[in-house]
């Protein structure tokens, strides 16, 4: 596959008079291949903003190489026209109808006054496209940078947190917007913290903790390199069951009544060895992991009872170390 | 090119701009409707009485003439102390006219200058505070991202919207001026005395008009430099409001108090008077001996370097700024 984002050992560092220097990516790398809707993960704070505002060239890295549409991202003026993009939160000048804040975009671009309204109609705010910016809603202003983005026809979307601030039908709508971009062959790349719309949408996903990559791959390899393969089981004696699991050489353990059970070949192998010895389930559930619980695992973000979890800080730059999951097959099919 | 448009609409959209320019439309009425209301076309009465005043001011220049020339004959030394501009400092009595006394009456030709020096400010003014705008509300709303997402050329992006203000600026001044000019001329005409307006008149007004504008289009780059540098209106405002009460008014009190003299050279209204209204000689010495001058040259080079150096450290800086 050709990729269309590729990020090797990219730092930032923010560096102030008047408070400690800051890092914000410690040698991160993401690779987005061609006609993939790729979701991009990180708890806030971990760098997804910075990652994308450095690979749109509002940033200067401080090392790394970014390569964006084949062309290196120092030249990303060169394939602009060929990139849409919103980052954070949507900024515009409030007074301009939304109509007059697209249609300068587009006479800045050179853009037919066409596109305006059909990018209008695609997110669904054709009927108020004429009201003042400062009148609309977080969802309308996100909706209309979406439509901003939308206006060049990009072969790269890139979406900073576009559902923030959507309503459901606006994020069902997204949802499907993406879906027809990328039957479009558009590539999209998604920064997101609403883990099941990822999950949902994307064919592959970066997840980014404290500046570092800690999973990269599809999500369903991602998921899989998650599942320890256990399962719930309820029957009306643990203690027996548990037992004549323990003999079959599964590994259980019990909590608040159930017992999960890892280490067999599958749920009819429990099903079995319990009905052999007469106990009956009354549950057995395979515990497959979704995104989110892998997301709280790998960024350590997982909240603890009675301890609220609390942003992290930014920190020096750490020493390179391989402790991280890598979850991509990529590079073992590409060998 | 399409930079450049698009800039222009943005800046001919803004509702500060519409505001400002009403508000600079309203001044400018109440102040020709003012001047219409007290001034009236003068009669035989005002003619007479006018050349009544003129011949006794004729007179009086005569007569100081003679009277100079008596004390030069009878005791030089004496004479230079008493007359020291010289026995035609007091002017020529050809150039004495009746309409020069016209009491009631708006007289173009006399009111003109000054009202242009006033137009001049005004119009500075303005620029300053629509430049401060149209880059500080770009600056601070991010505005200037969403641009930089479609068209990742950030001297191109700066470019574009400082040739937009300052042409538009330059433009409206010019067209201002040409307005502003004109109905007092029609009010001198209809209601009062238009003078000896002569070729070399208009020649001069042009040239003091000509640098009016060249002033406003400075005022709006200087603006610029330092909303862009500083990313808000609200700081490019504070720092001409601050330079202004700190040095201009401050430290001329200090320097005045302090017996400082001459202290016009370290202040940049002086050379900003220079380059408008001509030649401003500040100082003849505790004796008088000799007159220290800040040439109209001098003044303008003052401002163009000043200008230029806000504008290239504007470049510099966004050129190599992070856009959080």
């Amino acid at each position: 596959m050709t990729a269309v984002i590729e990020i090797s050992g990219l730092c930032k560092t923010f560096h102030s008079l008047f408070r400690e220097e800051k890092t914000a990516l410690d040698g991160f790398d993401m690779y987005v291949e061609k006609g993939q809707v790729h979701g991009f993960l990180g708890p806030n704070g971990s760098g997804k903003t910075t990652t994308l505002r450095t690979l749109l060239g509002l940033l200067r890295p401080d090392e790394g190489e970014m390569r964006i549409l084949d062309t290196p991202s120092a030249r990303f003026g060169d394939v602009a026209h060929r990139v849409g993009a919103i980052v954070e939160s949507p900024a515009f000048f409030t007074p301009f109808s939304g109509r007059k804040t697209l249609q300068l975009l587009a006479t800045a671009g050179g853009l037919p006054r066409g596109r305006v309204d059909e990018a209008l109609t695609t997110v669904g705010l054709r009927d108020r496209a004429d009201e003042p910016v400062k009148v609309y809603s977080l969802g309308m202003r996100q909706r209309l940078a979406v439509a901003s983005a939308l206006l060049k026809q990009p072969e790269l979307l890139i979406l900073d947190e576009p559902a923030n601030g959507l309503d459901p039908s606006g994020i069902h709508a997204m949802r499907t917007l993406m879906s027809d971009l990328a039957a479009q062959g558009v590539t999209v790349l998604l920064s997101s913290h609403l883990l099941s719309e990822i999950e949902q949408v994307c064919d592959s996903v970066t997840i980014i903790d404290r500046g570092r990559r800690v999973a990269h791959g599809p999500v369903s390899v991602v998921l899989a390199g998650h599942d320890t393969g256990e399962h719930l089981v309820r029957v009306a004696d643990t203690e027996q069951a548990a037992q004549l699991l323990r003999a079959a050489g599964a590994t259980v353990r019990t909590a608040d009544g159930a017992l999960f059970v890892a280490g067999v070949s599958g749920p009819a192998a429990i099903s079995e060895a319990l009905g052999r010895a007469g106990l009956w389930l009354t549950e057995l559930t395979p515990l497959t992991p979704d995104l989110e619980s892998v997301f709280l695992d790998l960024t350590g973000t997982r909240p603890v009872p009675d301890a609220p979890p609390q942003v992290a800080v930014p920190t020096r730059r750490r020493p390179p170390t391989d402790n991280f999951i890598d979850l991509d097959v990529r590079s073992e099919e590409q060998a | 090119m399409n930079l450049v448009r698009a800039e222009v609409s943005r800046l001919l959209s803004r509702r500060f701009t519409h505001v400002m320019v009403i508000g600079l439309l309203a001044v400018f009425g109440i102040t020709a409707a003012t001047t219409l209301a007290s001034s009236a076309r003068p009669g035989g009465e005002a003619w007479a009485s006018a050349e009544r005043t003129a011949a006794e001011r004729r007179a009086s220049l005569i007569e100081f003439k003679a009277n100079c020339e008596a004390a030069f004959r009878q005791d030089r030394e004496a004479a230079e102390d008493a007359f020291t501009g010289g026995c035609d400092a007091a002017g020529d009595p050809a150039d004495v006219q009746a309409w020069h006394y016209l009491e009631d009456a708006f007289v173009f030709e006399q009111e003109i200058r000054g009202l242009t020096v006033f137009l001049a400010v005004y119009l500075s003014f303005f620029a300053f505070v629509i430049a401060a705008s149209f880059i500080g509300a770009e600056m601070s709303s991010g505005g200037i991202t969403n641009l930089l997402l479609w068209r990742p050329q950030r001297s191109s992006i700066l470019g574009a919207k400082l040739a937009a203000l300052t042409g538009c600026v330059a433009l409206f001044s010019t067209l201002f001026t040409v307005l502003y000019v004109g109905v007092f001329y029609l009010i001198a005409y209809t209601s009062g005395w238009t003078g000896d307006v002569d070729a070399a008149f208009w020649v001069e007004l042009a040239g003091l008009s000509g640098r009016g504008i060249a002033l406003s289009a400075a005022a709006a780059a200087c603006a610029f430099a330092l909303a862009t540098l500083a990313r808000h209106t609200a700081a490019a405002l504070g720092i001409a409001v601050g330079y202004f009460l700190v040095w201009e008014a401050g430290a001329r009190i200090v320097f005045e108090i302090g017996g400082m003299l001459p202290y016009d050279p370290y202040f940049l209204s002086s050379y900003l008077s220079a380059f408008v209204t001509g030649d401003l000689k500040y100082w003849s010495g505790l004796d008088g001996s000799g007159d220290l001058v800040i040439t109209r040259l001098s003044g303008g080079m003052v401002l163009a370097g000043l200008t230029a150096a806000l504008i290239a450290a504007a470049f510099a800086n966004f050129r190599r700024r992070d856009l959080t």
